[in-house]
């Protein structure tokens, strides 16, 4: 106790030094003029009084230096000292001190920013869920009568089922779109979320009849109920009827995946805003997601045992053997509970997502490599200048553990400096990221977690950048160092060789680079439509409640003509596809008139279309002709158009044009009037199941098949013609659910995004490596010309050449250059192989992507030798002389 | 110097504290003369050595210390025991007891 209060004393006396320093002078002093006058009292005089009381006191200057070694920590002081002439040294060297605060806060930032979003992507639990480990999900039960039947069988397990859906918040120009989840009741219970306002949904909203009713996000509620606390209980059309808000869910609630979800439904009660089918239909699996809590005092395997021993009427397939005999088994295997965390929830990206986010993760620990190979050659160069001040430390007495610790010191003082500004670097990336990546809220990027990662990084950073190089400098003789300027050439093969590596790991940050970029370029290119003047919009009537086909294809009619009507509009079209959604078309045979395929004709996009579909899309019709209003005049379609694929594979050895088909098992005569382009070529055709086939819509009303977008070629950008076509459909029709409206372009983006992101983020990293390895070629070079300046200046005084001279430090650069290109590609085609699953049609060892990244690197690299090499070339001969 | 020696090891604190105790509030010098006079002259005390202890007692919380005025008239700074201080002092002064008491026990030779 009482020696802790001495401590704290004593690290309190390394403030207010100078004013204790005075105190004690004035006490002594005080002391020794009391004895003084003692003296003289004794009959001394002046001279031996004072001399007499000076003896008596012993050496004072002991006693001060014992008195300051026992009024402060000496270690902790020298530390302090340490530390002050460490920033006082950093100060002095504003540019170098910049240069590798900086190099290491772009390492450290960037691996920090990916640190945090693979945090949030893949390690921490989703929010608001209770014991997120105890969630399971069992895919073998995909419907809903196989759901009920188990349900209330278990007890080691809850179980509640979901679907995902789009719907529409309100009507007319105020309508917005939905992310909603279709859930059973109970669903909130087996999450354990409780909403921050109203309720849940109960077993008693669950009535046969009863209201709609919802949970809103909290962003939902904030955004178009302005927050209003008592707004449970207020009533909100969606997807065509009155729904109930109960509750509003907790701030960042996105159930269990990684996609915002705006609303919650009743399975039940909404059945058509969630486009529910039938509940008691077995068949049509695979539409509802069924999870389930373990109950607490379960087990796992408890658990799994249960729920296979009740799973007794599984949902069974019956085919036909090759001896004609039929055989029934099940669909699935027995039951299985996945942990949530496989994360393979939601719709689309979520699995190469995950990936992705590792990969980029990895290119930003390679910047964070090449930062640090940066600074520990920055550093190394400048322990070398400095070789002359730590020998006279050494010589001088200085422990070389002392001047050890001192340049350690000063690199952790770096490391604190860039861990600041990595801050900024981190929250700037990650910004970037926020607004990239293809996932819903990720919450707060810079986590605490984060923040202490970033930390770690730069201390790890900064001490591992230059405890090599504050070994090599209080290594060896010191005596040596102070004799001569010795050039140490081992020291300067390292530092080459670091070079080299930062070179490499550049390239194959621009190779990855440029391989998602082609990626990007080699999807719109294997797209037909012309993606620069296209507008889709399109609105889900039958899920807001319309059912009568006459009724929507009239609607469609009003959105096309006010569009047609706008000025920037060249042609519009109606059709029934999703162009690129995720949606396909209803798909039936087509089958060549006198022929009877094995498969009946299956299986084949169907795609009805108004006359003006293809030029509006920019399709070429490659044979025949395009549908003209005559086509539309009957109920059943007289005329077809073929895709190229589809007109191969049903007429391999005929021209097809006049040619008889028949479709939906009918017999009458449907004629081949034209041949597409197919939508999709080459190696995209693989993300598509079908070949498409078109027909002409019939007269309104007179089938179920009806409009579901329309499409829009315009004489302006498609970005900037977008605005006007929404709101000019909006105003048009106020009783319209929300209405979207995208130009094609930004939907081929949506599925190219995981290349588009892989390009951009490893593109920014890329960029920033290249100018780091570029800047430490630079460095290295302009160092050794430095050293060098006396042996050039001889060279140059005994009449070297100096073009020669210029050519001798630029070939220096190039040998590095050189053999970093050489090792990155290496590297980059090692890698490759397995980022290749990542890319499109980019085959792994593309030449022209290593020849591009090579020269990428070349040009920079050169930029960086270019400034040494022409100072070497003119260097003063005679200052350089003399200054030996 | 015969028949002075030089001050025993730890013994300077108890000093310091048992001259506060008898003496109430007393500057440096002070301590260090009543110190000498006490032993009967017969130590030898540099009196430098004293402030490294008193600055230590201090930072202990067994003393504590303020500026004042001496009886003839000068600036001095004065110590005074604080109460931490005077039990420190009996709980030294008993050790010590003890041990002289322990140690006079061998050295005394016995009686016949």
């Amino acid at each position: 106790m009482r020696t802790l209060r001495a401590l704290l004393l004593r690290l309190g006396g390394l403030v207010w030094r100078a004013r204790r320093e005075r105190e004690l002078a004035a006490e002594l002093e005080s002391h020794l003029q009391l004895h003084i006058d003692d003296n003289l009292r004794a009959g001394m005089s002046p001279d031996e009084a004072r001399r007499a009381a000076i003896l008596k006191f012993g050496p004072i200057e002991r006693t001060k230096e014992e008195w300051r070694d026992r009024g402060t920590l000496p270690v902790v002081e020298a530390l302090l000292q340490d530390v002050r002439y460490a920033a006082r040294g950093l100060a002095r060297r504003p540019g170098f001190t910049l240069l590798t605060v900086c190099t290491l806060a772009i390492g450290v930032g960037a691996s920090a920013a990916m640190f945090g979003l693979l945090d949030a992507l893949l390690l921490r639990p989703p929010p608001h869920v209770h014991d997120p480990d105890r969630i399971v999900r069992i895919d073998e039960i995909s419907n809903y009568p196989r759901y009920a039947d188990m349900k209330d069988r278990l007890h080691g397990l809850e179980l509640a089922g979901l679907t995902q859906t789009r719907v529409s918040l309100g009507t007319g120009p105020g309508a917005v779109p939905l992310q909603a989840q279709c859930v059973t009741p109970n669903y909130f219970t087996v999450l354990g979320t409780r909403p921050v306002i109203g309720r849940a949904f109960e077993a008693a909203d669950d009535v046969p009849g009863g209201e709609p009713v919802v949970v809103i996000a909290h962003t939902v509620w904030q955004r178009h109920f302005d927050a209003n606390p008592g707004v449970a209980g207020s009533r909100v059309r969606i997807g065509g009827r009155d729904h109930t808000v109960v509750g509003v869910a907790p701030p960042r609630f996105r159930s269990l995946g990684l996609q915002t979800v705006d609303a919650w439904l009743l399975l039940t009660l909404s059945a058509e805003a969630c486009a529910t089918p039938p509940l008691h239909l077995r068949a049509s699996g695979g539409w509802l997601i069924t999870i389930g809590r373990i109950t607490d005092g379960w087990t796992r395997e408890q658990a799994t045992a249960e729920i296979v021993a009740a799973d007794t009427s599984p949902d069974t397939i019956t085919t036909r053997r090759p001896d004609g005999t039929l055989e029934t088994r099940p669909v699935t295997g027995p039951p299985r509970l996945r942990p949530i965390r496989d994360r393979e929830f939601g719709s689309g990206a979520g699995q190469s997502v995950d990936r992705l986010s590792l990969w980029l993760g990895g290119g930003a620990m390679v910047l964070l490599l090449i930062a640090c190979a940066n600074v520990a050659g920055l550093l190394s160069m400048r322990a070398v200048d400095r070789r002359r001040e730590i020998a006279i430390r050494l010589q001088l007495g200085a422990g070389r553990r002392r001047v050890f610790t001192f340049l350690l010191l000063e690199n952790l003082l770096i490391a604190l400096l860039c861990a600041s500004a990595a801050l900024l670097v981190a929250a700037w990336i990650g910004a970037l990221l926020r607004a990239f990546f293809p996932v819903a809220d990720l919450g707060e990027l810079l986590h605490p977690r984060t923040v202490a990662v970033l930390g770690a990084f730069a201390g790890l950073a900064g001490i591992l950048s230059g405890v090599v190089p504050a070994m090599q400098a209080t290594r060896g003789d010191a005596a040596a160092h102070l004799r001569t300027g010795t050039v140490l050439h081992g020291r300067r093969r390292a530092a080459h060789a670091l070079l080299v590596a930062q070179v490499a790991l550049a390239l194959v940050l621009i190779a990855g680079t440029t391989a998602f970029t082609e990626s990007v370029r080699n999807f719109r290119l294997h797209l037909a439509y012309d993606l620069d003047h296209v507008v889709a919009a399109s609105a889900d009537l039958r899920r807001a409640g319309y059912r009568d086909a006459a009724e929507i294809a009239a609607r469609y009619d009003l959105m096309l003509e006010r569009v047609r009507q706008l000025p920037e509009v060249e042609s519009a079209a109606l059709t029934t596809a999703n162009l690129l959604g995720e949606r396909r078309g209803s798909v039936t045979g087509v089958v060549r008139q006198g022929h009877q395929p094995e498969d009946g004709g299956c299986c084949h996009a169907l795609v009805a279309v108004s006359p003006d579909y293809f030029s509006t899309l920019g399709i070429r019709i490659v044979k025949g002709r395009a549908f003209t209003p005559a086509d539309t005049a009957t109920a059943q379609p007289t005329a077809i158009i073929l895709d190229e694929d589809l007109a191969r594979a049903v007429f391999p050895d005929a021209d097809p044009i006049g040619q008889c088909v028949s479709i939906f098992f009918r017999p009458d005569c449907v004629m081949v009037t034209g041949i597409s382009e197919s939508a999709r070529r080459g190696a995209l055709r693989r993300l598509q199941l079908d070949s498409q086939f078109f027909v002409p819509f019939g007269p309104p009303g007179s089938s179920d098949v009806v409009p579901e977008m329309l499409v829009v070629r315009t004489r302006t950008p498609s970005r900037t013609a977008a605005a006007t076509i929404a709101s000019a459909i909006r105003h048009a029709a106020p009783d319209l659910p929300y209405v979207q409206v995208r130009p094609i372009a930004d939907m081929a983006d949506d599925e190219a995004q995981s290349w588009r992101l892989g390009a951009s983020i490893l593109g920014l990293f890329g960029g920033l490596a290249v100018a780091l390895a570029a800047i430490g070629l630079y460095a290295a070079l302009a160092f050794s010309v430095r050293q060098r300046t006396p042996e050039i200046g001889l060279r140059l005084a005994l009449g070297a050449d100096p073009s020669r001279i210029a050519r001798m430090v630029l070939r220096d650069g190039l040998v590095i250059l050189a053999l970093g290109t050489m090792a990155g590609t290496a590297a980059a085609l090692a890698l490759s192989r397995y980022v290749e699953a990542l890319l499109f049609e980019v085959v792994s060892g593309d030449v022209s992507i290593f020849l591009a990244a090579g020269l990428i690197i070349f040009a920079a690299g050169l930029a960086g030798c270019v400034l040494p090499a022409l100072r070497a070339s003119r260097v003063d001969p005679a200052l350089a002389l003399r200054a030996e | 110097v015969g028949g002075r020696t030089d001050i025993p090891q730890g013994t300077l604190a108890l000093m310091v504290l048992r001259t506060l105790e008898t003496l109430g509030p007393l500057h440096g010098y002070g301590i260090a003369r009543r110190i000498e006079q006490t032993s009967g002259e017969s130590l030898t005390l540099n009196y430098g050595t004293l402030y490294p202890a008193l600055l230590k007692l201090e930072q202990e919380g067994f003393i504590a210390s303020e500026w004042g005025v001496s009886e003839n008239n000068r600036k001095a700074k004065f110590y005074r025991l604080t109460r931490a201080g005077r039990k420190q002092a009996e709980r030294e002064a008993r050790e010590w007891a003890r041990t002289t008491a322990m140690l006079a026990r061998f050295l005394t030779p016995e009686r016949p």
